[in-house]
């Protein structure tokens, strides 16, 4: 470079060396942290509150699709707690209750709704002694996965 | 402009450099994509992209901005100069691909056009847009890879073209602001931030130490004003090398080639790049940077090149060298001064320039080993981005998927299907048009009507929506329960406005700063606002907002999109949605303090 260009480059390094600092220091000391909220208030009254199953209590069912997603049912004499343990989620989808295996890609006309799934862990009142489990996709309109859950 | 030299042109080194630059560039694509990928599978393709270019070329630009002061600071990185304008065009290439998907994927298809989003949004109170920083970086990178050929070098003239692209310092200060309001904001792991820091301090130290040590040797000026100024001893210019000292405000190379002593600029007339730090090969000084030639008895290019640089007396008294200072108009032939003595030290340095045939054994392995050091500084780099970043959300649209839905419609106060579940009960879906828009006036004439309709899913956390295909909406003899509606009381939450579409899937994230523009174009354009909540253990809810009287917000809180808010308000349950009620005016900016 000659000297005029060697002049720029050295008050420009020295301005950037200056300013940008504090310029990134501004933009990281306005940063802000998500909102933390508690949420416990915000339960759906619809859904009958039931005590969670402690871990490690209760039977352990495992569904699966066939596509890869699981989910575990843990269960005792009255209830079902279910949490999907891994893959993509199934659009609105319901778990319910048939006292019967009923073959086939329709939800039988006797299935008892158990309630919505969604992120997490939710625990349901058991209809039955022994019966199905089905996991229904309302908005795919088809049985994700069943499983069967022995009397006790 | 030396014989061997092509100005537009492939040789072997520039194949070399470029095959290794495609393959460095496609290499750290690859494994952003491929480590974001394992991490979020349900990322989208947009986003693996937007991210995977920023990256790199992020990544890149710190390896172009490295190079300069690198090679004042040791000549062996000089090859890593010689096709430097190559990767600065990649580079801007993969920032342009960054900047116009992100054009694309955050301001198209609003009620807006996209220039004015990309200009207007992202503001309000204490905030400070951070895309107008990268698009101006990418103007300012244009405007360098635009004119990054020697057309423009001549057209412009070297100081002028040399000047202009300083303004890459501009670029880069631009981009670490833009990285820092807007994905720093976002992903605040502490690693991310240090390693963002790390690179601006590594550049600006290493320009700083080469701008110093240039300051130097220009501070050590002879006394210009003499007519004859002592340089020095000839015994101490090596056979075939340069002193350079600095008279007259500008550096002067006193080459040695056998018995001779010649003096010309040491600026060279292509890029100004340094002539005393090159040597004379075949009876030419060649120029370091790029192999330019000049005859050092008359500072001329050898023909068919016609470039010129000023020439200065010289002559050799007592074993010293005197030198007179003023430069004699470019291209005047100068007697050269005779030595009496042969001695001279030797210089075992190694001067290579692209277009010769093979890089000495010494300097090729140096340039192997920068050059494998640098890419996997940029591998590791783009891995530890790609590792580092905040999750990038569970939601999923079914795009390209168009299914039939059944049941009864209803407007207010955001359009939404109501289906009935087999059992009981009733799900609701939020419709929503195409695009940033909200399905308002697709629905309008079937409010309460039972109707068939076709659209594509998008859904997260058992919260539904369907992205309605404009014209599907037929009616149909269909009945479900009546509203199930439930006042769970007041509550005060914590949490941050986003827009359902992109939040539940359309795009991954769909929330946080990098996404606010999109967020209020979104809003802006009709689509149901939701109030995101976390309680910072992994429990989510996604509230429905809506005013005290239980209407549509949308236009009124455009400017708390994507902030932390506290909203205190009434939480009811509509079949299997919640709905927070609220009046705008009485939302809340958290503080930062107050986190």
């Amino acid at each position: 470079m000659n000297a005029p260009l060697r002049r720029r480059h050295a008050a420009m390094t020295t301005a950037l060396a200056l300013i940008l600092p504090v310029a990134f220091a501004a933009a990281i000391a306005t940063r802000e942290a998500p909102a933390v909220a508690r949420m416990l208030a915000l339960e759906p009254r619809a859904v009958k509150a039931l005590e969670p199953l402690d871990a490690g209590q209760g039977e352990l069912a495992i569904l699966q699709r066939a596509d890869g997603p699981r989910w575990q049912a843990r269960h005792d004499a009255t209830r079902i707690a279910i949490a999907q343990l891994d893959g993509a989620e199934a659009p609105d989808l319901l778990a319910y209750w048939t006292p019967r295996e009923a073959g086939g890609d329709e939800l039988a006309t006797d299935a008892v709704l158990l309630g919505p799934l969604n992120s997490g862990e939710r625990t349901f009142a058991r209809p039955g002694d022994g019966g199905v489990l089905v996991l229904f996709s309302l908005a795919h309109g088809e049985i994700v996965a069943r499983a069967s859950l022995g009397g006790r | 402009m030396g014989h061997a030299y092509r100005a537009v042109g492939w040789n072997r080194q520039k194949r070399i450099y470029d095959t290794t630059l495609a393959l460095g560039a496609g290499l750290c694509l690859a494994l952003f994509m491929a480590l974001t990928f394992a991490a979020n599978p349900l990322v989208t393709a947009e986003t693996l992209l937007i991210r995977a270019f920023a990256a790199s070329a992020f990544a890149l630009l710190h390896v172009i901005l490295s190079i300069g002061p690198l090679c004042r600071l040791d000549a062996r990185f000089l090859p890593l100069l010689y096709n430097r304008r190559h990767l600065g065009v990649a580079m801007f290439t993969l920032a342009l691909a960054h900047g116009v998907l992100a054009f694309v994927q955050f301001h198209a298809l609003g009620v807006i056009s996209p220039l004015e989003s990309l200009f207007t949004s992202d503001g309000g109170p204490g905030t400070i847009p951070f895309q107008p920083l990268g698009a101006a970086a990418l103007a300012v990178l244009f405007l360098m890879a635009a004119t990054s050929h020697d057309f423009w070098l001549r057209n412009l003239t070297p100081p002028t073209w040399k000047a202009l692209h300083m303004a890459v310092y501009v670029a880069y200060a631009l981009i670490v602001l833009h990285v820092a309001f807007g994905f720093l904001q976002a992903n605040t792991s502490p690693y991310l931030l240090g390693a963002t820091a790390a690179g601006a301090l590594w550049l600006l130290g290493l320009h700083l130490v080469a701008a110093h040590r240039e300051r130097a040797a220009d501070r050590a000026e002879q006394a210009s004003r003499a007519e004859w100024v002592d340089v020095g001893e000839v015994a101490t210019i090596a056979d075939g090398r340069a002193r350079t000292v600095s008279v007259a405000g500008e550096r002067v190379a006193i080459y040695r080639y056998g018995d001779k002593l010649s003096a010309i600029s040491s600026v060279c007339r292509h890029q100004n790049g340094p002539l005393g730090e090159g040597r004379v090969v075949d009876g030419c000084v060649v120029c370091p940077w790029h192999g330019y030639q000049y005859r050092p008895q008359d500072g001329r290019s050898p023909e068919p090149f016609t470039e010129r640089v000023p020439t200065f007396r010289v002559r050799v008294e007592g074993g010293r060298v005197l030198l007179d200072p003023r430069p004699l108009p470019p291209g005047t032939a100068v007697e050269p001064a005779r030595i009496a003595s042969a001695a001279a030290p030797r210089d075992e340095r190694e001067l290579y320039v692209g277009y010769m045939p093979q890089s000495p054994p010494r300097q090729a392995r140096h340039t192997r080993a920068v050059v494998l050091a640098l890419f996997a500084a940029c591998l590791a780099v783009v891995a530890f981005v790609a590792i580092e970043q905040a999750p990038l959300g569970a939601g999923q649209f079914e795009y390209g998927v168009v299914r039939e839905f059944r049941g009864v419609l209803a407007s207010a106060p955001h359009p939404h299907l109501r289906v009935q579940r087999p059992g009981g009960g009733v799900s609701s879906y939020l419709l929503v048009a195409p695009g940033k828009h909200g399905a308002d006036a697709l629905v309008r004439d079937f409010d309460g009507r039972g109707v068939s309709l076709r659209g594509s899913l998008v859904h997260s956390g058992g919260r539904t929506m369907v992205e309605l295909e404009p014209g599907s909406i037929a009616l149909a003899d269909i009945s479900v329960s009546a509203p199930n509606v439930i006042e769970l009381g007041r509550a005060t939450l914590r949490g941050e406005i986003v827009d359902s579409k992109c939040h539940l899937g359309v795009m991954t994230p769909g929330e946080r700063r990098t996404h606010r523009a999109c967020a209020q174009l979104c809003i802006r354009g009709g689509i149901p606002p939701l109030f995101w909540v976390e309680d910072g253990a992994g429990g989510v809810q996604r509230l429905l907002l809506v005013g005290a009287g239980g209407e549509a917000v949308n236009e009124r809180v455009l400017e708390l999109v994507g902030l932390p808010l506290e909203i205190e308000g009434v939480v009811s349950q509509q079949d299997d949605w919640l709905v927070l009620s609220a009046d705008p005016a009485g939302y809340r900016r958290i503080e930062k303090s107050e986190h």
